[in-house]
């Protein structure tokens, strides 16, 4: 049974073995350097930033020009944040105790790390079904995705069960209804 | 083109009728806000998203998050533009792909 994430008095105790914070904080840079830059013919920006209006490109460049600059802000303040409640690089497990909107703050980076993973991948091996024509690095992103996916789901799980009702009645065999 | 206003008490009744038309919401018609369907997102974390921004209730939040995931998009609400921008932003701040669009 994993304990990534479990319930605590004051909030989500969180622990993390040394190589998976070790993991993490170099994610963490990878995006925040991203964040900062943020080059619009990036694949990871274009799927942190998408389009805002449908149907007319105008108003998306208005929108776009409202709203992605404190979604940036928001997304650099939380990989930040999250940085720093890892603390510093010492090759040591890290277990600390998630307090007040830290649990969801870390949820959203966990998920602006996978969809920054996802789109290194692509969404040809993403929807691809036969895992022997993705190649290796972008097997091993996958896979690495899959880890955080977890993640996301325990926290997920301690912070709103609710939210993982459907999977006691969800009949993932007739998705096409 | 509209005509000018015309000076002194006369226009007071056009006046009045202008600015109704401003308070008229059928003057300013709504924005749809579409949430589409990606390979990333999780099914849970999206039924968080909703209810957590719209306040959906969880039988809410899972039907729109398995109409996102079975038809490729869901229409998650229909406000007027500037809360629907603020809707957009906020679930961009959660990594989902949403989009708003003019109602038809």
């Amino acid at each position: 049974m994993r304990d990534t994430f479990s319930p605590h008095a004051d909030g989500v105790r969180m622990h993390l073995r040394a190589g998976e914070a070790s993991l993490l904080r170099s994610l963490l840079d990878e995006l925040q350097s991203l964040l900062d830059d943020r080059l619009s013919d990036d694949a990871v920006i274009r799927r942190l930033f998408p389009a805002t209006v449908t149907g007319d490109d105008d108003a998306d460049r208005e929108v776009r020009d409202l709203v992605h600059g404190s979604v940036q802000d928001a997304k650099v303040a939380a990989a930040r944040q999250l940085q720093d409640l890892l603390g510093p690089e010492d090759e040591r497990a890290v277990t600390t105790v998630l307090r007040d909107e830290e649990p969801v703050l870390v949820l959203g980076v966990l998920n602006d790390l996978r969809l920054a993973l996802g789109a290194r991948v692509g969404d040809e091996h993403l929807l691809g079904t036969d895992l022997d024509a993705v190649p290796p690095r972008e097997l091993a992103l996958m896979q690495l995705m899959s880890h955080l996916a977890a993640w996301q789901e325990e926290l997920l799980g301690v912070l709103d069960p609710a939210s993982l009702g459907f999977y006691d009645d969800f009949d993932f065999d007739d998705e096409d209804d | 083109m509209r005509p000018p206003h015309l000076a002194g008490p006369a226009a007071a009744p056009a006046e009045q009728d202008e600015a109704q038309a401003l308070d008229d919401p059928r003057q300013d018609p709504p924005w749809d806000v579409i949430v589409w369907d990606d390979p990333v997102n999780l099914m849970g974390y999206v039924v968080f998203v909703f209810r957590r921004v719209f306040g959906f209730t969880e039988p809410i939040a899972r039907k729109l998050m398995l109409e996102v995931h079975n038809r490729g998009r869901a229409l998650v609400a229909s406000e007027p533009r500037e809360q629907a921008e603020m809707y957009v932003e906020q679930l961009h701040g959660y990594g989902l792909q949403a989009t708003m669009q003019r109602s038809t």
